[in-house]
């Protein structure tokens, strides 16, 4: 949608412009001794959407669990390169993985509501660093709105999440990180377990999440979705970083085979 | 307990039988009908056995059932001035319920500590060592409890609050300790089916490990919880010899924790072999029976209403 930042994304690190919050340098990730995700360099911007894509199995997960530092509760995971976030190196032994993780959230696959009320999982994160219970009623109705779910549960705040359908049970989780009031929001493909109205319904929340000024980043397998939702695109394929750029470029004029082989159905 | 083995036991039939399969069908159903049947009878007459000569007390013998209930003397060999006997259960009903709730306040957090070790901390030592050790206790013989028990925590104890050393400090320590692998292993299964998935979204909210084992994996278990303390009450509300070893059996309901005092079970198993049939003594024995069997049907119940819970907030 911003046609002047194509240079943005995959742009070696001396180069990367002020405006980029979070940036991969030659980020890589083994399990065990086997590399999964070969030196990749990308920069994600505030207010954008970036969707990573590409077959099973290629490293998207890989990828968006390094830049919230989840793949530290991985047995056996390291991590090797830089990830700049605010500037600063957050692989660097003295960060605060916990502090980090209350302004980059991450939304899950499957969706995870703790056995708790919905207010309670709302509140969940900001309980747990120090908000005044005063003004927890503000900030969970704030939560649902920005998650479109308000509406919906509003009645209901004291009933158990998992009574929730599946489709409001992610807008939940969504609720649950924005709480937090993150910089950054990471789904990993959030709509894979939903109904086709469920999906619609959380692009239309991860575009309104964008244009809050959220920095975004998708990973999907479903192309339309990448189509749809984001801004800016990352193509990954075996474990490398095949192709980035704006989506609708990246769409229409593909510069590698392997892409344009993706797009056209030939594998994946 | 009945449901479990009434569900059991289906699906027998192998392929490749000289039977056919429809008169297969006839003998499995029929071989499985009779299990249930079988179960079905022997739970029925243990309960008519148990209401019916436990009742025979107040039926036959005319003892007022709230006197029983609420009686501190417990003599039924004599009778009072006015004739009825001294049937009084209240010393050994307040004197089960005394040991089974201490044993469970020690046992419990001792349990749930272990099981956080073993499932949230070091899995892998769980698994091999502490695994194998809870359930070689699982399976110790009670009476070598007892024994050990009245060897050393009631010398322990008589070395330090003097007195005897029998009494329901002794026999609480007793139980929480047959008890705490039985609680164990079944919070081990809870905290273990807490879905991981669960303790990642509480990490990605930026939550420490210890956080998330309170707020999310302990909170999360909360039923299965409950259903391993009930059991374990159970189980120590139940326990006849270790407890009859070491708590001295004296029907009275004791000043303190160190004085001689008398459960349900210990007096029953005292009692019940001097007895004949019939007698009034013998018909009061099987009235505290029936408050034990009445007690035991309640711990059971108390694991049904928490699982239904826990099925309707899963829903
Ligand atoms: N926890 C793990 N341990 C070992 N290997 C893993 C683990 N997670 C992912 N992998 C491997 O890393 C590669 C990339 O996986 P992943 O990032 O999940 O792919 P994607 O999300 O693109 O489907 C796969 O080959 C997968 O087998
Ligand atoms: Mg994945």
């Amino acid at each position: 949608m911003n046609a002047s930042s194509s240079a943005v994304l995959g742009a070696p690190a001396t180069s990367a412009p002020a405006s980029a919050l979070l940036a991969t340098r030659d980020l890589t990730v083994s399990y065990g001794a086997k590399e999964a995700l070969h030196p990749t360099s990308l920069s994600f911007r505030k207010g954008e959407v970036t969707a990573f894509i590409g077959p099973s199995g290629c490293g998207k997960s890989t990828l968006l669990r390094c830049l919230n530092l989840m793949n530290r509760e991985v047995v056996g995971c390291t991590m090797g390169g830089r990830i700049l976030y605010r500037g600063r190196d957050i692989l660097a032994p003295d960060v605060n993985v916990y502090e980090l993780r209350t302004s980059i959230g991450m939304v899950f696959q499957q969706p995870t509501p703790f056995r708790l009320s919905i207010a309670a999982n709302v509140a969940f994160g900001p309980r747990h660093h120090g908000l005044a219970a005063s003004r927890e009623a503000d900030l969970v109705e704030r939560a649902l709105r920005r998650a479109a779910l308000w509406d919906e549960v509003k009645d209901d705040l004291k009933k158990s999440a998992l009574a929730l359908s599946g489709g409001q049970q992610q807008r939940l989780c969504i609720a649950r990180a924005l709480a937090m009031e993150p910089e950054v929001l990471l789904l990993d493909e959030p709509c894979s377990a939903l109904d086709p109205i469920s999906t619609f319904a959380i692009e239309e929340t991860i575009r309104d999440i964008a244009a809050s000024g959220v920095c975004v980043i998708i990973v999907t397998h479903n192309m339309e979705q990448a189509g749809r939702v984001s801004d800016r695109c990352a193509f990954f394929y075996l474990g490398t970083m095949v192709e980035s750029g704006p989506t609708l470029e990246l769409f229409n004029a593909p510069r590698t085979q392997r892409l344009s082989d993706y797009l056209t159905g030939r594998f994946g | 307990m009945i449901a479990g083995l009434a569900g059991g036991g289906r699906g027998t039939a192998a392929r490749r039988r000289p039977l056919p399969k429809a008169q297969l069908e006839k003998v499995g159903i029929g071989v499985t009908g009779a299990c249930v049947v079988l179960v079905i009878v022997l739970v029925a007459t243990l309960i008519v056995m148990v209401c019916g000569q436990g009742l025979a007390t107040f039926t036959v013998d005319g003892v007022d059932p709230w006197a029983f209930l609420t009686g501190t003397v417990w003599n039924p060999h004599a009778s009072a001035a006015d004739g009825q006997p001294l049937m009084g259960a209240l010393p050994m009903i307040f004197g089960s319920f005394a040991v089974t709730l201490l044993s469970c306040a020690i046992a419990l957090p001792v349990a749930l500590c272990l099981a956080i070790f073993m499932v949230e901390l070091a899995p892998e030592i769980g698994r091999t060592y502490f695994q194998p050790v809870v359930e070689l206790l699982v399976g110790i013989p009670s009476v070598v409890y007892g024994l050990v028990g009245l060897e050393v925590v009631v010398t322990w104890t008589r070395s330090w609050a003097g007195g005897t050393g029998y009494g329901i400090f002794s026999a609480s320590i007793v139980l929480a300790v047959m008890i705490l692998p039985t609680i164990t292993s079944l919070t081990v299964d809870a905290l273990a089916a807490v879905p991981d998935a669960w303790r990642n979204g509480s990490y990605a909210l930026g939550c420490t490990k210890w956080q998330t084992i309170r707020s999310v994996v302990v909170r999360s278990a909360i039923p299965g919880i409950l259903t391993a303390l009930v059991l374990g009450m159970a189980r120590a509300f139940g326990e006849a010899l270790a407890v009859q070893m070491v708590i001295g059996n004296a029907a009275q309901i004791p000043a303190s924790l160190f004085e001689l005092a008398a459960t349900l079970t210990s007096i029953l198993t005292l009692g019940i072999g001097n007895e004949a049939s019939g007698t009034v003594y013998a018909n009061a024995l099987w009235s505290l029976a029936l408050v034990l069997l009445v007690m035991s049907l309640a711990f059971i119940l108390i694991v049904h209403l928490i699982g239904k819970k826990e099925e309707v907030t899963d829903g």
